[in-house]
Parts: C-alpha cells; sequence; structure tokens
C-alpha cells in the first residue's frame, strides 16, 4: 500500500524531531529515509511504525488515516536496528510470533514460519535460539519474522549497520531481490549513501527534521539542490560563482558553460569529483592546477589541487606533487545549488 | 617484590576469611558436642539435633519463621515486579522518576530499627481506627512485605533496564496485545531477575529480628525472636544446632540463587 504522511510534528522536551515532515511512498517501492545521526529518520519511521505518536499531522496508509492507531493493529512490520529478536524463543517462535499474535492456527503458523525461513535461507535453523546464531543470521531471522505476516508496508531501521562491510555488500542485493520478488513496499532507514543508492528507487534526504531533498535516487545524486544534500552526497567540489548569461558562469576558475539555467546572479555551484577529468587536450581544458597531493585508489586516484578543487582520474600513471594538470569540466555536472 | 605483594594479599584475604568464619564454625562445632555446659569437648553427638526436633516450641517457632517468609515472599514477588515494571515503562519524567528512585532506595537504606518503629506506630494507628492489626501474623506479613518490596523491585529493575525496551516494541509490532507482550515476552525474560528478587526477599524475611520483634504477637514467634528470648535463659546446644540448620539453609538459598541468575544473566548478549 502507499503511504502518507502529511505534516507531521513530533517533539522530545525542547527538541523538536520532526518539523512538518511531508512524505508520500509508493506502492512496491523500495524507499529510503538517508541523514545523518539525529536528523529525526528513526523517528519518522517509528511514527509510522506506531511505536511513537505523531504530535500533530496524519499518517495514511493506503488511503485509511492510522495517525492514531497503536503499533499492533497496523499491517506494517518493522525490521529493529539491534533485531530485538525474543531470546528465550527459538527462531522458529519468533518468526510465527506475528501470526500466533493474530490467532493463526498454530500448524499453519509453523508451515508459513517455515517458508520464511526457507526465503532467507535458513532452513534448518529453526531450533536454534537467537544466541546459537551470527549476526548475519539474526538480521535474517529478523527479516523473516517481519516478512511472515504479509505485511502492507516493511520498515528496516538500519538493518545492517551492525554487519561488516563484506556481508553488508551481500545482504543489500538480497533484500533487493526479495522486496522486487515479493512486490511489497519498504522504507529503509540508513546513513550510509552507498547502502540508500543500491537498494532504493526513490529515498528522502533528511536534515534536523525536516526532508531536504526526495526524489528518484539518481536524480537525488546527480542533482542535488542543497549544500546540505550535496555536501551529504559526497560531492565535494563547491564553488562559488556568478550568472553571465543563462548558461554560463564566472567562477575563480573561469568561465564556465553549463547546461542547467542559471537561477540566481550569485550563488554556489558543485560538480563531483568523478565527473571532472585530466585532459591532454588544450581544447577541452577548462582550468589548469597544479598537483597537491595525489592517493592511489586502485581503479581510480584522487588528486587534491592547489586551487582546492579534487578530481578523480583513471589510474594510468601517477601525478607528482607539483605537477600541473589541464582539468576538463563537462557542462552537465555542474549543479546548480539553491542556497 | 610482586612475588612478596601477592602472598601478603593472599595472607590477608585467608586472615579475612578465617575472622569471617571462626564464629559460625563455632557454634556449629558446639552444636555436636555432647557435653552440655562449659567450653569442653565431651564427645561427638546428634542429640541436640533430635531434641530440637522434638521441641514443640522450636518446631513452632520454626513453622512461623517460614510460614512468613512464604507469604510475604510471594505478596512483594509480585507487588515489587509491578512495581518494578510500573516505574520502568511509564513514561515519567525525570524529575519525577528520580524522585520516585529515591523513594524506592529509601526503605533499604533506612534503619531497620526506625522501620519497625513507624510500622508500630502505623498498626497502632490503623488500629486506633478501625479495630483491625492486632500485633501477630497479618501485620508481620505486612511488615516484612513493606520492606522487602523496595528489594524486590530493585533487583527486577535492574533486569529490565538489561532487557531494553526494543523486544517489547518488537513484540507490539507483531500485533501482541498488552497481555500477550507481559505473558510471552516480558514475564518470561524478568524471570531470572524476579527469582533472584524473591531469594532475596525470602532469605531476608528469614533472619529478620528488628522487624518481627516490634510486629510480633504473643503467638507469632519466629526463629529469631525464639533464639533472643532464649538466650536471656542461657545458650543451649539445642540453640547452637537450630543455628547451624539456619545457617545451612541461607547457604543453600544464596547458592542456589547464585547459579540462577549466573545461568540465565548471560542469556541476553
Amino acid at each position: 500500500m502507499d503511504l502518507k504522511v502529511f505534516a507531521v510534528c513530533k517533539s522530545y522536551g525542547d527538541v523538536e524531531a520532526l518539523k512538518y515532515v511531508e512524505l508520500k511512498v509508493e506502492k512496491g517501492e523500495f524507499f529510503t529515509l538517508l541523514g545523518p545521526s539525529g536528523c529525526g529518520k528513526t523517528t519518522l519511521l517509528r511514527v509510522v511504525a506506531g511505536l511513537e505518536m505523531a504530535d500533530s499531522g496524519m499518517v495514511m496508509l493506503g488511503g485509511e488515516a492510522i495517525t492514531w492507531k497503536p503499533a499492533n493493529e497496523r499491517p506494517v512490520n518493522t525490521v529493529f536496528q539491534s533485531y530485538a529478536l525474543f531470546p528465550h524463543l527459538t527462531v522458529l517462535e519468533n518468526i510465527s510470533f506475528g501470526l500466533i499474535s493474530r490467532k493463526i492456527p498454530k500448524a499453519e503458523a509453523i508451515i508459513k514460519a517455515k517458508e520464511m525461513l526457507d526465503l532467507v535461507q535458513l532452513d534448518g535453523f529453526g531450533d536454534r535460539k537467537p544466541d546459537q546464531m551470527s549476526g548475519g543470521q539474526r538480521q535474517r531471522v529478523a527479516l523473516a519474522r517481519a516478512l511472515a505476516n504479509e505485511p502492507e508496508l516493511l520498515l528496516l531501521d538500519e538493518p545492517m549497520s551492525a554487519l561488516d562491510a563484506k556481508l553488508r555488500v551481500q545482504v543489500q542485493i538480497e533484500l533487493r531481490q526479495i522486496q522486487q520478488r515479493l512486490e511489497k513496499t519498504f522504507i529503509m532507514v540508513t546513513h550510509d549513501q552507498q547502502e540508500a543508492l543500491t537498494v532504493s528507487d526513490r529515498m528522502a534526504v533528511m536534515n534536523v527534521g525536516e526532508v531536504a531533498q526526495m526524489g528518484d535516487v539518481r536524480e537525488v545524486y546527480d542533482r542535488p539542490k542543497s549544500k546540505f544534500v550535496a555536501d551529504f552526497l559526497q560531492t565535494q567540489n563547491f564553488i562559488e560563482a556568478e550568472r553571465v548569461a543563462d548558461h554560463r558562469i564566472r567562477t575563480t576558475y573561469g568561465e564556465w558553460a553549463v547546461t542547467d539555467p542559471v537561477p540566481w546572479e550569485k550563488g554556489t555551484v558543485t560538480v563531483r569529483p568523478e565527473n571532472l577529468s585530466v585532459t591532454s587536450d588544450s581544447a577541452a581544458c577548462t582550468f589548469k592546477g597544479r598537483v597537491e597531493t595525489s592517493l592511489y585508489r586502485g581503479c581510480y586516484q584522487e588528486l587534491f589541487l592547489d586551487n582546492g578543487l579534487q578530481v578523480e582520474t583513471e589510474s594510468v600513471r601517477p601525478f607528482a606533487k607539483g605537477e600541473e594538470v589541464m582539468v576538463n569540466v563537462p557542462q552537465e555536472a555542474v549543479v546548480m545549488l539553491n542556497d | 617484590m610482586r612475588r612478596g605483594n601477592s602472598t601478603g594479599i593472599t595472607m590477608t584475604s585467608v586472615g579475612v576469611f578465617i575472622l569471617f568464619y571462626i564464629p559460625l564454625l563455632c557454634v556449629a562445632m558446639f552444636s555436636f558436642n555432647a557435653n552440655k555446659f562449659g567450653l569442653t569437648w565431651g564427645g561427638f553427638t546428634f542429640d541436640w539435633y533430635a531434641k530440637m526436633f522434638h521441641n514443640e516450641v522450636i518446631m513452632k517457632a520454626a513453622w512461623n519463621t517460614l510460614l512468613l517468609a512464604v507469604v510475604s515472599t510471594l505478596l512483594s514477588t509480585v507487588l515489587g515486579t509491578m512495581l518494578a515494571i510500573g516505574m520502568y515503562r511509564f513514561p515519567w519524567k525525570k524529575k519525577t522518576m528520580g524522585k520516585l528512585d529515591m523513594l524506592l532506595h529509601l526503605p533499604v537504606v533506612t534503619p531497620d530499627i526506625i522501620f519497625a518503629v513507624a510500622l508500630v506506630i502505623a498498626f497502632s494507628a490503623i488500629r486506633h481506627f478501625t479495630g483491625l492489626f492486632e500485633l501477630g501474623m497479618p501485620s508481620m506479613i505486612v511488615g516484612h512485605v513493606t520492606f522487602q518490596i523496595s528489594f524486590v523491585a530493585l533487583v527486577v529493575r535492574g533486569r529490565l533496564e538489561m532487557i531494553g525496551h526494543d523486544v517489547e516494541e518488537a513484540a507490539y509490532d507483531l500485533y501482541a496485545d498488552h497481555k500477550r507482550v507481559l505473558f510471552k515476552i516480558l514475564l518470561p525474560l524478568l524471570k531470572p531477575g524476579i527469582m533472584a528478587g524473591a531469594m532475596l526477599a525470602f532469605t531476608l524475611s528469614l533472619d529478620d529480628f528488628v522487624i518481627s520483634f516490634f510486629t510480633a504477637g504473643p503467638k507469632s514467634t519466629t526463629l529469631p525472636l525464639f533464639i533472643y528470648s532464649a538466650l536471656k535463659r542461657g545458650v543451649t546446644p539445642e540453640i547452637h544446632a537450630l543455628s547451624t540448620i539456619i545457617m545451612i539453609l541461607t547457604i543453600v538459598l544464596v547458592l542456589a540463587m547464585q547459579k540462577f541468575t549466573a545461568k540465565n544473566g548471560g542469556e541476553m548478549h
């Protein structure tokens, strides 16, 4: 079902965790709430789950207002950051817990729970207790426990934060595959932009209780609208600029042609290091700079120039300190920021 | 240097333990001494134990002690657990929580004698207006429960803090109602804490003297009260035997409590 959040506010004492948050998540979509810690993303997730009640505003699921419904009456399930498995119950009992809460006959619940174990590739682990399993396995149990109820909406609160880097990538792929197979609506909270980009269709970047930007992951990544979003998505190069013409700006690095229309007289543009390239063709040279530091990263290398900009380039040859390089800035790579 | 130091520490701790246990060992030894008076060893005997078990006054006192301990423990365990859950789970303001915390700790640190006098005054006030609470077993049970509750609640609350809110939230998220969360999640997870609290309450009741002394009626003598009154007529080996048995019982309880908390304590992590 689709989820709509209208003007939701939530405060803890003097701290405003959510300020008039608006959100729209389509049916069958993998949506991610991305933001630094303390931005209110987890609070928003808990408001949707019913674990916190909004101070004001409205939460609608599939056209029905659920703002004041308690957690146990919402067709929504959560994968908790700590997994929150019941330590005194077996894996199978954990997974069937929700089904039995809803008075589904035990035999049926067990069959369904076993199906779920299969789905997360843990068949044969049903009789174990959570503390006899590894972190990755527990994470799968938490997922299976939530999915067993066939929720209209699955919420995932930093589901991979406790996993090591290698396992995290694997789980990301699996999670994406499961979501596409089940065609359910998933909403995930994370502070890891890679994770957000990897698994989601759309995302919202949050900053101190507000949604800073929402949209398709590619769109948000390629066209951040504000300094905060650009910085959080690590565009690295921020450049003060002045408008010369509709598609032309003046910076301290010279005059640049840009694809996007220039919306202001004076403002900031940003451009990703990986979109810049070192060129030997003086016709393609947008500006010149001297290499201050170069970092070898395997398939690419990072150059820190004396003019303060960062460039990522291929690892074909090492660059010496002080070497002058010509840098090409493609027109379409320059992003206008609105603040 | 280090070696000498650690020998010193070992010697000291052995010394301390000897100081701790010599009096208790003496009592245990005298309970087997055939010589009724004096400190001379007159041979090994179980006579005092046999006599003790045939002494109706002692048996009655033992029964009273057990009844008092069991009933007060049951009541205080239920009440203390409820108190702990209420205190920890209700969204109190920080300030209120601090005050409640102090109120909970107060009975633990209040001197027994003050607590006992307060109870006597409270009972007589109630008696004055309602005619209830003639001193005796019921008043003793109430007295014991009032000081046991704090201990139970503190132990249970420690366990609650260890469990955290997550699992409960997960249970609500999985469509469980309050009843199901309480009986299927919270109480099973709290069990080690509740058991530890109950055993603590039980041992506290078993050897309580001051509060029993003030709230007892003529027919509700407990073992500690009996021993105290018997001492006035001189220490008999029967009392040694009785003390030894109480001592062993306490040790068994403490061991059981330790084993229980050790077995279930690590489960959460």
